[in-house]
């Protein structure tokens, strides 16, 4: 593979990563495991 | 050392640094991106504000008015006819979209000119789901509306997000928190307590956790900071 041609995929894979991770992986992992300041059920039952 | 073995160790050491970019990339979200995230959404509710409440909201930004202000505005509050009250009442019911906001909140400590906890106002929004979360702190749609009979409660992240509860166990007896509603109607509440809960501990979110009868401000957040094991809750009563 072309050189240019590789660094622009390499680009675009890290970008598609950081969008992937930024927009779903962290904020699932952040709600899931570390931060929710509400008490009880209420999150759920609210967000429902 | 074989090839094989070296293959390992190279294979080792580039999982290593994957994970330590992946780490640091969590770092910039939590620490970075959910900061902007939620100040940006603050400047749009900030925004959302002035339209909807407008002219009528004239204590947002002015917590050093001063009590003769404060009285006059109560009288004025206290002349209104019963019928008004009545359609105060009925709109302060109606309900609120999710995410948008639902009052102002400012901390002011008597005596001084630096406030605790957060500095200028935080809009509060409609709910406490994780989006409306990242918005600012949100009301607990099951408890009372801001200014109401009975519990008003909030929800509010204490690190990420915009960190507005950070500071929340600077609160002392004494301190003032003013709520201005959607009408642009200033409610104060006095800080009474604070404690540390379980995050079972729903009770906290009853009509009256104090059993004081007075209607109540609860305030929740994430203890110790940068963990959920458990939650601090500030109480305040209203006095006026």
């Amino acid at each position: 593979m072309n050189r240019a041609v590789r660094t622009v995929v390499l680009i675009l894979v890290a970008a598609a990563v950081i969008v992937v991770l930024f927009g779903f992986v962290f904020p699932w992992f952040d709600r899931t495991f570390i931060s929710d300041p509400t008490l009880g059920s209420m999150r759920a039952g609210a967000s429902a | 050392m074989s090839g094989a073995a070296a293959r390992a160790v190279r294979g080792v050491g580039w999982l290593l640094i994957a994970a330590g970019v992946l780490v640091g990339l969590y770092l910039v979200y939590e620490l970075l991106f959910t900061n902007v995230a939620t100040s940006r959404a603050q400047d749009a509710l900030a925004d959302e504000w002035s339209q909807s409440v407008g002219e009528s909201d004239r204590s947002v930004g002015e917590s050093d008015r001063s009590v003769g202000e404060r009285d006059r505005s109560v009288e004025t509050e206290g002349s209104r006819g019963a019928d008004e009250r009545t359609e105060d009442s009925r709109r302060q019911a109606e309900p609120v979209d999710l995410g948008a906001a639902v009052a102002a909140l400012q901390f002011v400590r008597p005596g001084s000119q630096r406030p605790p906890v957060h500095e200028g106002p935080l809009f509060i929004v409609e709910g406490v789901g994780f989006a409306e979360l990242q918005r600012g702190p949100g009301h607990y749609p099951s408890t009372a509306p801001p200014g109401g009979d009975g519990n008003f409660a909030v929800a509010g992240h204490r690190t990420t997000f915009g960190a507005p509860f950070f500071n929340l166990d600077d609160l002392r007896a004494g301190d003032e928190v003013h709520v201005t509603d959607r009408r642009g109607r200033r409610h104060t509440y006095e800080i009474r307590e604070q404690r540390v809960v379980g995050p079972g501990d729903s009770w906290v979110l009853g009509p009256d956790p104090l059993g004081s009868g007075v209607s109540t401000l609860t305030l929740t957040t994430c203890e110790p900071r940068f963990s959920d094991a458990q939650r601090l809750v500030v109480f305040a009563e209203m006095i006026t």
